[in-house]
C-alpha cells in the first residue's frame, strides 16, 4: 500500500498563505500589489496541484509559482515604467537592536536594499536567507544548479555588504 | 541546512554587516495580519474549498481525493466542471435573467483575455438586465441570485459554475460577463471552460470548438486543455 497524503488548496493556504505573501514582499512587490498577487498564486496552485506529484517539498513547488507570477508582475510594472526606485541605503547604520516601532522601518530598508539586486540574486538570496530554504531547494525553486545558486548568493552577499559599507562611509560611521 | 549551506545571515554567527541580521530578522518577521490573510481568503473564496481540487505529495501515489471527469479525469477541473447543483423545480418564467453587471473592484491591470472567435454572448444588451432567451425544453428556466455588490470573481464564477446544470445559457452569459466585470481577473481559464462547457450543452459544438482553439492559443500550457481536448474528440 502506498503511503499518501491528500493535499487540498485549503489546506495548503492555511499552512503557507503567509509565507508566500512574505516571499512576494521579498520578491519586489509593493505592498498595495501583494494581495492580488498571493491570489494569483493560489489560483494557480488550484489549477496545478492535482499535478504536483511530491518529486520536490511543496515549498519548493509553492515558491517556484511566487518566483513566476513575481516575475510576471514585474514584467508589467516595466512596461508601465513604475519601477520605484528609493534609496537603498537610507536607514542603514540603525541600531541592530530594533524597537518594535523601528520595525517598519528596518523592513522598508531591507526592502531597498534588496531593490538594488538584480532578480537572481534577490531571488536566491531571498528564498535561503529570509524563507530558510536550503541551497538545494533553492536551486530547484529557481532551476539553476547548485553551484550557480551559490554563486548568485555569494554576489548577492558581497552586493548587500558594499552597499552598507557606503552608507557607512557617508555618514562618517567607524 | 545542508552541511555545505553557509550559516544565514540571521544567525548567530553566520556573520555579514553587523546591521544586517537585524534588517533580516525583520525582515522574517514580516507576515501578513490576520486580517489581512482573511481577506484574501475571501477573494479566493470558492477556489480554496473546491472539490477534488487536490493532489498527491507522494510521487508514487496514484492521485487520490480527485474528482475525476470522464476519461480525462482532470481532478483540477472539478471547481468549475463538478457537477452543477440539481436544478430547482421549474420556475414559471420563461427567460433567465441574468445578473446585472456591477463595477469591477479589482486593482489589477487588464489581463489579456481569450477573444472568443465569434460573438457569443447569447443574451440581447439591455438597461438593468441581461437576458437570455430559453429554448422551450432545452433547459430549466431559472431566475439568477441577486447580485451581491461585493461579490468576488470567484464567487461570480461559482455562480456561473452553478448554473450550468440549470440553465447552460444563463451560465454562458455569466461567463461572458466576467471579462468586463473583472478586466483583471486571474480566473480566465476557468471563464473559458465554463463558457464552452455551456456552449457544448447549448448543442452549440461549432462555437463551443472554435473556443476551444482560441483557449488552445491562449493557454498553451493549461491544465485545462487535456480536458477539453477530450471533451471535443480530440
Amino acid at each position: 500500500m502506498t503511503r499518501e497524503r491528500t493535499l487540498e488548496v485549503r489546506t495548503v493556504f492555511d499552512e503557507h498563505a503567509r509565507y508566500v505573501w512574505r516571499a512576494l514582499r521579498h520578491l519586489g512587490i509593493p505592498e498595495a500589489d501583494v494581495e492580488d498577487l498571493c491570489q494569483e498564486v493560489f489560483v494557480v496552485v488550484h489549477r496545478k496541484l492535482a499535478e504536483f506529484e511530491g518529486r520536490s517539498e511543496l515549498r519548493t513547488w509553492l515558491y517556484g509559482i511566487c518566483l513566476r507570477v513575481a516575475a510576471d508582475h514585474r514584467r508589467r510594472a516595466h512596461v508601465r515604467h513604475e519601477r520605484p526606485h528609493p534609496d537603498p541605503t537610507e536607514g542603514v547604520a540603525a541600531s541592530p537592536e530594533l524597537r518594535p516601532d523601528a520595525r517598519t522601518e528596518a523592513r522598508s530598508t531591507l526592502q531597498s536594499l534588496l531593490d538594488e539586486l538584480d532578480d537572481d540574486k534577490r531571488t536566491v538570496l531571498v528564498l535561503y536567507e529570509l524563507e530558510g530554504l536550503t541551497m538545494k531547494e533553492v536551486a530547484a525553486a529557481v532551476g539553476c544548479p547548485l553551484q550557480t545558486a551559490y554563486s548568485r548568493l555569494h554576489a548577492a552577499r558581497d552586493r548587500i555588504t558594499a552597499l552598507i559599507e557606503a552608507r557607512r562611509v557617508s555618514e562618517g560611521a567607524p | 541546512m545542508s552541511d555545505e549551506d553557509p550559516t544565514r545571515w540571521s544567525e548567530p554567527g553566520g556573520g555579514g554587516p553587523a546591521e544586517v541580521r537585524a534588517l533580516f530578522q525583520a525582515g522574517i518577521g514580516d507576515v501578513p495580519s490576520d486580517e489581512q490573510l482573511a481577506s484574501l481568503a475571501a477573494r479566493l473564496g470558492p477556489v480554496l474549498d473546491a472539490p477534488g481540487a487536490t493532489g498527491s505529495s507522494v510521487a508514487t501515489g496514484t492521485k487520490v481525493g480527485l474528482v475525476t471527469l470522464g476519461a480525462a479525469g482532470m481532478g483540477v477541473l472539478a471547481w468549475v466542471l463538478a457537477s452543477p447543483r440539481p436544478a430547482p423545480s421549474p420556475a414559471p418564467s420563461a427567460t433567465v435573467v441574468a445578473s446585472r453587471p456591477a463595477p469591477s473592484v479589482e486593482p489589477r491591470p487588464a489581463e489579456p483575455a481569450v477573444a472568443p472567435p465569434v460573438a457569443a454572448s447569447p443574451e440581447p444588451s439591455g438597461p438593468a438586465s441581461s437576458r437570455a432567451e430559453v429554448s422551450p425544453g432545452a433547459e430549466r428556466p431559472v431566475v439568477a441570485p441577486p447580485v451581491r455588490p461585493a461579490e468576488t470573481e470567484a464567487e461570480f464564477l461559482e455562480r456561473a459554475r452553478g448554473a450550468l446544470g440549470q440553465s447552460p445559457s444563463a451560465a454562458l452569459s455569466l461567463a461572458n460577463q466576467h471579462r468586463a466585470r473583472y478586466p483583471s481577473g486571474v480566473l480566465a481559464e476557468e471563464r473559458e471552460v465554463i463558457a464552452i462547457e455551456a456552449l457544448k450543452r447549448l448543442g452549440r459544438s461549432a462555437e463551443a470548438e472554435r473556443r476551444i482553439e482560441a483557449f488552445s492559443r491562449r493557454y498553451p500550457g493549461s491544465a485545462y486543455r487535456k480536458k477539453l481536448d477530450s471533451g471535443a474528440g480530440r
